[in-house]
């Protein structure tokens, strides 16, 4: 225990704590984009998926809460770090000059927090619903008063897991509730600038935990740059997608009635 | 001439086993008196370093100091090319004798047998200690050591390190010694300059610094001082020194009392990129390994010098080392082809600003080998060149000049590593001892380490076993004396507020120096400068400018203690070379040459060391040590 | 013979020691050779300064062929200036400079590396790492033949690599973190790819750490413009380096022991 402390209060040991969950949070990133690209599939595929993730019950608050604690942590360790950083700086110079610094790693402390910000919106916007001046009537009505037995809209499975037990006669419209998230502009402007934050924030981070992992070299660096900056866009182009194309309208509110 | 205090101490017995009987019947002190006495150490370079390090180790309190702010920062640090050792890992016949023989013979059999024979003995330990300490030596595919030959010899005895020999082994020396400033063993004071040596009752009792961050002067004593405070080639202003080097230590020791020795032997290197101009304030060296494919010449017309080098044709062009020394030719050693790039500028047909430089031509080999070849050989070395002159070295010849460059006299001692005031003790550049006239590539190295590592710990328990330890302290009359001589002098430089900067007196004296006891020498010219020295010290004295205080950081302060020390010094270095009416090594008296223009030793007369006693107010006196050659015949040198 | 001068303003940091208050001073340097080195044309604004009865401007410098590390500076808020090729403040020329421009000078800011005086910085906190632990314990004299364990020429080029280090801090000045895991990690590295560094590779990079951190220094947060500007070409594959030491040190301290 003591052993463990002692390395998470060292520079080096602080360093792999952010590594870690950085590492973890973008593999959340990219399955969690993996998850809304279903929406530009048949809408079946994004309800019946988020229905999915509704069903797993106390599984679903253990990753959410697990989620919360691996954030917390990153945000801890690298405010600590930052301090710290400035602590043995006090004083910068007078015209500062970089040679091979990016503007995204300079800036890490400041996307990292904004994105906090983007994170509380985003849960409040379409998690807890309570984004005031939305109305969150996306639910979909199954068959009257039928219930409807291991499947929605014809989907028995998601991603090849049976669906098991569909206990309401509605599920959330998932589909729907995004387009309508997103018909605001400045709303959609948000989540594009948030994308885009966390692109910078991610196309340093994505090589920085390599190298803090103590596994980056001179044969691996260009690529690993190249990789983690190919990465970076992909994810915010993905995930820009989906404001841009309601905004475009290119994806339509289906309505309730889809599933009949 | 009888001088009971030049005794050298040499053990007798055959040459080759001298150093091992000496061991043998060396005194010991036990272990649990060792703490009690206490090693001042000054400088910390490859002998400082390596000696306060091993005497930490052996359990002996030590002291170190040094002028730089870190231990790893001394002139040790700048040597390029690599460390010699008699390990014949490549079997082509090299021996513990044949590296004392190349060594005494390049040194132009003005060294002291016994001694050189030792550093041969020991050379094989250094690299052994060297390699455990993680020096990263280079290596071969097959894992074992990589040797490369140097100047002076027939076989590849050459330990190298990249460019950076002197950088690995200093701090190889340096791992050392920080260990033992982490475990206790080992007091160092970085930023802290040696201004004044402390003999009490005839032994070196310890000394008086100046703590360069807060100006405060303050004493330390010992049980026995160690200089090892490099050279004195910053007398010429321009050398390849660091700027801080300096004579302070061992010119404060001698006006002590200790004996110089050899003063005029001074070593020009050949391969330095010329001066560029007057403000100009270093010179910088390259790789005398540039030799092995670069061609040197100067245009055969004077008319030619000023034309680019490519429109002079072939014809018109003089490979003079080539002409004059067919066998050696470009690889001729240091101080001929030094002397001969001198020659030749001063026949008018030097090249480059002010006709002081002469070429060195890499068309010849990138014709044979490709530009690729060159450039994995010297790449480094044409990087440097390109940065300093803005030329490119691989489309136009190198403008290559001599520059002051390593100085082979030093303060005397005996076989012991010990000067004649007992106690104090010189181990590396700042003795005089093992390289004779002239000091062959890759020997220096060689020698701080052997008197760090392996000479100064084995002999310095002689001394010490006959002194009880810490008897003195900085308490005694002696110190509080010598503190207060340094106070007023620190006070009278910072009073003088004349008009001329401490910069402009040291060119000046180094201009001087270059002149009339530079590469050549001639009675007329150092009468001259022993009548202008004095004149200019006395300006010195009179019209310098000191800015600041002295309780301070003051870089101008320390500047102008140095450039004084210079200014009395350069005085002992002309007397030692009129003195001296013969030509050996790298003191080159023009009235003394063959008819072709070489070197005229006289060994009939001249086969001593000139060892100097400064006496107050007067003339200082010489002392000679006969150097007796039992093993070695002597021979003239040729390279033809 | 053909000389060009240039003139320029400097912007100089001026602090008359450690606790006093620093500020800009300006400075003409006029005429100024183009071949002459940074330091050179210090000399020259200094010895106008001493003509003129003032204090000149301290800095530190020593051998002045880049290799001893003790010159340092940042230089238009580049550390040992904006060189090309990798080299200290002593082998920066003045040619490299627009003429008629007004140059920066200040001091290497870190709060491990306090000011002594103008543009002169305490380095000790380095001395100290290396004190820790950045050597190999072996007693004088003890030593096995040379050529007994072979090296592999790739393990001892590697080494060298990071063995080349000058210890001359810019990698601190130029991070903005004020970092020193470059200068650890080279130290590190070139104990930890020899045969002879192995019996102490665990502790050493573990007590080296531990100084590190005591010291003050910033965290390494992978901007390397410490890479960028060092002039012993130290590459960050030694940060790598260390932080994989010390993961595995760390793991074996809290197990089978160090």
């Amino acid at each position: 225990m003591n052993a463990l402390l002692s390395y998470c209060r060292s520079s080096i040991g602080k360093k792999t704590i952010v590594a870690v969950t950085g590492l973890l949070l973008i593999l959340f990133v990219t399955g969690h984009l993996v998850g809304n690209l279903q929406f530009f599939l048949p809408p079946e595929w994004i309800n019946a998926y988020g229905h999915k993730l509704q069903s797993l019950g106390a599984l679903l608050w253990v990753i959410r809460l697990g989620l919360l604690a691996v954030v917390g942590t990153h945000i801890l360790a690298t405010i600590s770090l930052t301090l710290q950083n400035r602590k043995a700086r006090p004083q910068g110079y007078a015209v500062p000059a970089y040679r091979a610094s990016t503007a995204a790693s300079r800036t890490m402390i400041v996307s990292g927090l904004i994105l906090v910000c983007f994170i509380v919106f985003h849960l409040l916007h379409f998690t807890v619903r309570v984004v005031p001046g939305h109305t969150y009537n996306e639910e979909i009505h199954l068959v009257d008063g039928t219930v409807v037995n291991h499947e929605i809209g014809g989907f028995t499975k998601h991603w090849g897991i049976p669906l098991g037990d569909v206990p309401a006669h509605t599920v959330h419209n998932v589909h729907d509730m995004m387009v309508a998230g997103f018909q605001r502009w400045y709303i959609s402007a948000f989540y594009i600038v948030g994308m885009f934050l966390l692109c910078m924030h991610l196309s340093h981070g994505a090589a920085s935990f390599v190298q803090t992992f103590g596994l980056r070299s001179r044969q691996i660096e260009k690529g690993l740059t190249i990789g983690s900056r190919l990465f970076a866009w992909a994810i915010f182009l993905g995930y820009s997608s989906i404001p841009a194309s309601v905004l475009l309208g290119l994806v339509k509110a289906t309505g309730s009635t889809c599933c009949k | 001439m009888h001088t009971p205090h030049l005794d050298s101490k040499t053990p007798a017995g055959p040459l080759e086993s001298k150093w091992q009987r000496y061991c043998f019947d060396s005194k010991l002190i036990a272990p649990h008196n060792k703490r009690k006495y206490k090693i001042l150490v000054v400088g910390s370079g490859l002998a400082g370093g390596a000696a306060a390090a091993t005497l930490a180790e052996q359990g002996y309190a030590v002291e170190c100091f040094c002028y730089q702010d870190s231990a790893r920062r001394a002139h040790s640090i700048a040597a390029q090319g690599g460390i010699n050792a008699a390990k014949n890992y490549q079997g082509d016949g090299d021996s513990v004798y044949r590296l004392f023989f190349d060594t005494i013979k390049g040194g132009d059999f003005r060294a002291r047998e016994a001694n050189v024979y030792r550093l041969a003995e020991v050379s094989s330990a250094i690299i052994d200690q060297c390699v455990a300490t993680g020096v990263p030596f280079a290596r071969e595919y097959g894992g074992l050591l990589a040797n490369r030959s140097f100047g002076g010899s027939q076989v590849s005895r050459t330990f190298y390190a990249r460019g950076q020999t002197g950088q690995q082994l200093l701090l190889g020396a340096y791992s050392s010694l920080v260990r033992q400033i982490g475990l206790g063993a080992v007091k160092m004071f970085p930023r802290t300059e040696m201004l004044d040596l402390v003999v009490v009752d005839g032994h070196a009792k310890g000394i008086v610094v100046r703590d360069m961050v807060s100006g405060k002067v303050r004493s330390h004593a010992g049980d026995a001082v160690l200089l090892c405070t490099g050279g004195y080639g910053n007398v010429f202003f321009l050398s390849t020194n660091a700027k801080g080097c300096n004579v302070t230590a061992t010119y404060r020791a001698y006006k002590r009392g200790a004996y110089f020795a050899n003063p005029c032997f001074t070593q020009i290197h050949p391969t330095c990129i010329p001066v560029a101009g007057d403000y100009q304030s270093k010179l910088t060296l390259m790789s005398e390994s540039l030799r092995n494919d670069g061609r040197v010449w100067v245009p055969k017309k004077k008319e030619d010098c000023a034309k680019p080098p490519a429109q002079i044709a072939e014809e018109d062009r003089d490979y003079y080392l080539e002409r004059k020394y067919p066998s050696y030719g470009n690889l001729a050693p240091r101080d001929i082809s030094s002397r001969s790039a001198k020659e030749a500028c001063d026949d008018g047909r030097g090249v480059g600003p002010g006709g002081l430089g002469v070429y060195l031509d890499f068309a010849d080999a990138i014709k044979r080998f490709g530009e690729p070849v060159i450039k994995e050989r010297y790449g480094n070395l044409f990087d440097m060149y390109e940065r300093i002159t803005g030329e490119n070295a691989y489309k136009q010849p190198m403008r290559i000049y001599p520059a002051v460059h390593y100085t082979m006299g030093g303060l005397w001692v005996d076989y012991n590593l010990m000067s004649n005031l007992p106690g104090l003790h010189v181990l590396g550049e700042a003795n005089f001892s093992d390289h004779g006239a002239n000091r062959l590539g890759a020997s220096a190295l060689m020698q701080g380490l052997a008197d760090g590592y392996f000479v100064i710990p084995h002999t310095l328990p002689n001394y010490l076993a006959t002194v009880k330890p810490g008897t003195v302290k900085p308490d005694a009359p002696e110190f509080k004396q010598a503190e207060a001589e340094v106070n007023e002098r620190t006070r009278k430089l910072l009073s003088i507020k004349g008009k001329r900067t401490v910069d402009s007196f040291h060119r000046e004296l180094g201009l001087l120096m270059w002149d009339k006891c530079g590469m050549a020498r001639n009675e007329a010219g150092l009468k001259e400068a022993l009548k202008r020295i004095p004149e200019l010290r006395a300006e010195f004295w009179s019209n310098v400018f000191v800015p600041g205080e002295g309780e301070e950081l003051n870089q101008s302060l320390e500047k102008a203690g140095r450039v004084a020390d210079f200014l009395e010094f350069g005085e002992l270095m002309c007397l030692d070379a009129l003195t001296r009416k013969e030509s050996c090594g790298g003191h080159f008296r023009t009235e003394h040459q063959t008819p072709d223009g070489e070197a005229l030793r006289d060994d009939d007369n001249y086969a001593f060391v000139s060892a100097w006693e400064y006496v107050q107010g007067g003339e200082p006196v010489l002392h000679k040590e006969p150097l007796v050659y039992e093993n070695v015949k002597l021979a003239t040198r040729s390279y033809k | 013979m053909h000389r060009k001068t240039m003139n320029f303003t400097l912007r100089v940091w001026r602090q008359k020691s450690a606790n006093a208050a620093g500020r800009f001073v300006d400075y003409p340097a006029r005429n100024i050779p183009d071949e002459a080195s940074f330091l050179e044309m210090l000399d020259i604004v200094n010895e106008e300064l001493e003509a003129r009865g003032e204090e000149p401007i301290a800095f530190d410098h020593d051998c002045r062929e880049g290799i001893c590390g003790m010159c340092s500076l940042v230089i238009n808020g580049l550390a040992h200036g904006p060189n090309g090729s990798h080299a200290t403040t002593c082998q920066l020329y003045m040619r490299l400079f627009d003429d008629g421009s007004t140059i920066y000078v200040e001091p290497f800011r870190a709060t491990p590396f306090p000011i002594i005086k103008d543009l002169v910085v305490h380095r000790a906190a380095l001395d100290r790492i290396q004190q820790a632990g950045g050597f190999i314990s072996n007693r004088t004299g003890s030593a096995v033949d040379a050529n007994a364990n072979p090296v592999s020429k790739r393990d001892a080029d590697g080494a060298m690599d990071a063995a080349a280090c000058i210890g001359c801090g810019a990698c601190v000045a130029a991070c903005p973190n004020a970092s020193a895991m470059l200068f650890v990690g080279a130290k590190v590295t070139h104990f930890a790819r020899l045969p002879q560094g192995q019996p102490e590779r665990d502790r050493r990079v573990l007590a080296m750490v531990g100084q590190m951190d005591k010291e003050g220094f910033g965290n390494c947060s992978n901007h390397y413009e410490c890479e960028a500007v060092c002039p012993a070409e130290i590459k960050v594959d030694v940060i790598a380096h260390l932080n994989r030491d010390f993961d595995i040190a760390k793991l074996k301290s809290a197990t089978v022991g160090v």
